[in-house]
């Protein structure tokens, strides 16, 4: 069993939102990514997976086992991030660490005092003086200590400055060298994602917009600059979006060699980057087209 | 089970400070009414400490983390049940280490601590939790507070108000006919009576408050 997760038309309706039959598969050993504009549907999934809220209809396995029907044995060996601190503030990170522990039962006392000490964890502070900073390293520290298989992080690095987020994301590293490990990591911060991913899920309005290895990803994509006359060519490109302003156009293209063939060298091709990709897929236009 | 309700009693260090004051407060101010004094007031701290951690819960929205750790929804439902015992094990406590200091200095307080009203107590607290958790469950600490203090001042003003107007037209001395009752009952009569019904309810309000937590969503 490769999988560590599957996720196989999964939907979920709200008054105003819907998800709307997602897939999703991660591989044992992998972060992955799960990036989308606010209200794309990253956090419903995430409840979804954690059994928060009930789907209407579709399949979760993690561990090759349903999420609902093995909700205890699934849980055990999962740690989760989430975006805000969720925890007890009147405790302090001693006591709810003792009050979530007896629920492991792989909990390893010692991992979690190494992460206590290499975060810097006030241990007799009351989770309500902690920084933002500080209770995501807690929150982090506790997902980590009882040898969870996958980690599930809900925007985790929002609100975080510069220096928590890198330092977040070489612990998330550092973890990947245990092949066993895997990480699904919703984000709408795509520049944390340029180190440390290797797969990429896009997700817009509920729908899975597309899935991929990063480096296929950025690979496969490209950026193009131009002027505007240049886009009154009677046969324009299939751009997944444009962007235009008083100077020339910018857009994001799935194929390079149609673009030289085309253009040559009058306009300018770059790399694009995650968020490039985010924004011209996800930005409210004419000129947007599913890749799937 | 045990770790939920110590987490329950941590985070509400200064509830428990307050209630302290409480006991005594209501051990002064109750004294005139009787073994339902001691009913009363063990009644108001559970629901202080009850509501407190339900509260606390909500603002936290630690169901969040509950949910998404290995546990059963039903150890979180029933060690919220548990909890309620001991709080009101812990006000009973109170108002008995009051009643001791007093008549051991002799103070001229008529402190109200006897079995009946104890029993009063327990059932009072049962009661009044097994309606007010259902809701709890249901809807959060929140939005099912203004129902809880409603049904809070129902149960104290209600039921003294009830024992005093029984008292007052003599129809019916119902602490009297407690006492007489337990005095020519026997302990397993007693235990029948008593438990069984109120072990119904809590099941009931268990499995109904189950049911809700199991549907709820966060």
């Amino acid at each position: 069993m490769n999988n560590i997760m599957e996720i196989t038309d999964l939907s979920k309706s709200y008054k105003d939102f819907s998800l709307k039959g997602i897939n999703i598969t991660l591989e044992k050993g992998y972060i992955m990514g799960f990036i989308g504009p606010n209200g794309s549907g990253k956090s419903t999934t995430i409840k979804l997976i954690m059994n928060l809220i009930k789907k209407d209809s579709g399949d979760i396995k993690i561990f090759g086992l349903d999420n609902e029907s093995n909700n205890l044995s699934i849980k055990e060996r999962i740690g989760f991030v989430y975006d805000e601190n969720y925890f007890y503030e009147e405790l302090t990170v001693k006591e709810m660490k003792e009050m979530v522990r007896p629920f492991y039962s792989r909990w390893d006392e010692k991992i979690f005092k190494r992460y206590a000490k290499d975060f810097e964890l006030p241990l007799n502070k009351e989770i309500k003086h902690l920084s933002k900073g500080m209770k995501m390293k807690f929150s982090l520290a506790i997902a980590l200590s009882h040898h969870a298989e996958l980690l599930i992080m809900d925007e985790p690095t929002s609100g975080l400055d510069p220096l928590i987020r890198s330092e977040l994301l070489d612990v998330l590293q550092s973890l990947l060298q245990d092949e066993n490990k895997s990480i699904f990591f919703s984000t709408h911060i795509t520049s944390d994602l340029d180190k440390i991913a290797d797969f990429i899920t896009l997700i817009n309005n509920g729908e899975i917009i597309l899935s991929k290895t990063k480096d296929e990803l950025l690979e496969e994509h490209c950026i193009v600059k131009g002027s505007k006359k240049q886009l009154n060519i009677d046969n324009p490109l299939n751009f997944i979006g444009i962007k235009q302003n008083d100077f020339g156009f910018e857009a994001l293209c799935r194929d390079k060699k149609a673009v030289i063939k085309q253009y040559g060298d009058s306009v300018i091709i770059e790399k694009p980057t995650l968020e490039d990709i985010t924004v011209f897929y996800t930005r409210r236009s004419d000129h947007h087209v599913s890749s799937n | 089970m045990y770790h939920l309700i110590k987490k329950d009693i941590l985070m509400q260090k200064k509830a428990l400070k307050l209630s302290v004051l409480l006991i005594i407060f209501f051990t002064i101010t109750l004294s005139n009414m009787g073994p339902a004094g001691l009913t009363v007031g063990v009644l108001a701290i559970s629901y202080q400490l009850v509501l407190g951690a339900s509260a606390l819960e909500d603002k936290n929205k630690s169901d969040v983390i509950l949910i998404s750790l290995p546990i059963k929804r039903t150890t979180i439902v029933l060690s919220k049940y548990v909890s309620i015992y001991i709080y009101a094990a812990y006000a009973a406590l109170g108002f008995y280490l009051i009643y001791l200091i007093t008549s051991l200095l002799n103070l001229p307080l008529d402190i109200p601590f006897n079995f009946s009203g104890f029993i009063g107590a327990i059932i009072a607290v049962t009661l009044f939790c097994s309606i007010a958790f259902p809701l709890i469950f249901k809807y959060g600490f929140l939005k099912a507070k203004m129902a809880n203090l409603f049904i809070f001042f129902v149960f104290v003003f209600g039921g003294t108000g009830l024992v005093s107007y029984l008292n007052k037209n003599n129809k019916l001395l119902m602490s009297q006919d407690i006492i007489s009752f337990f005095r020519n009952s026997s302990d397993i009569e007693l235990l029948l009576i008593l438990a069984v019904p109120l072990v119904l309810i809590l099941i009931c309000s268990y499995n109904i408050s189950l049911a809700f937590y199991k549907k709820r969503e966060f």
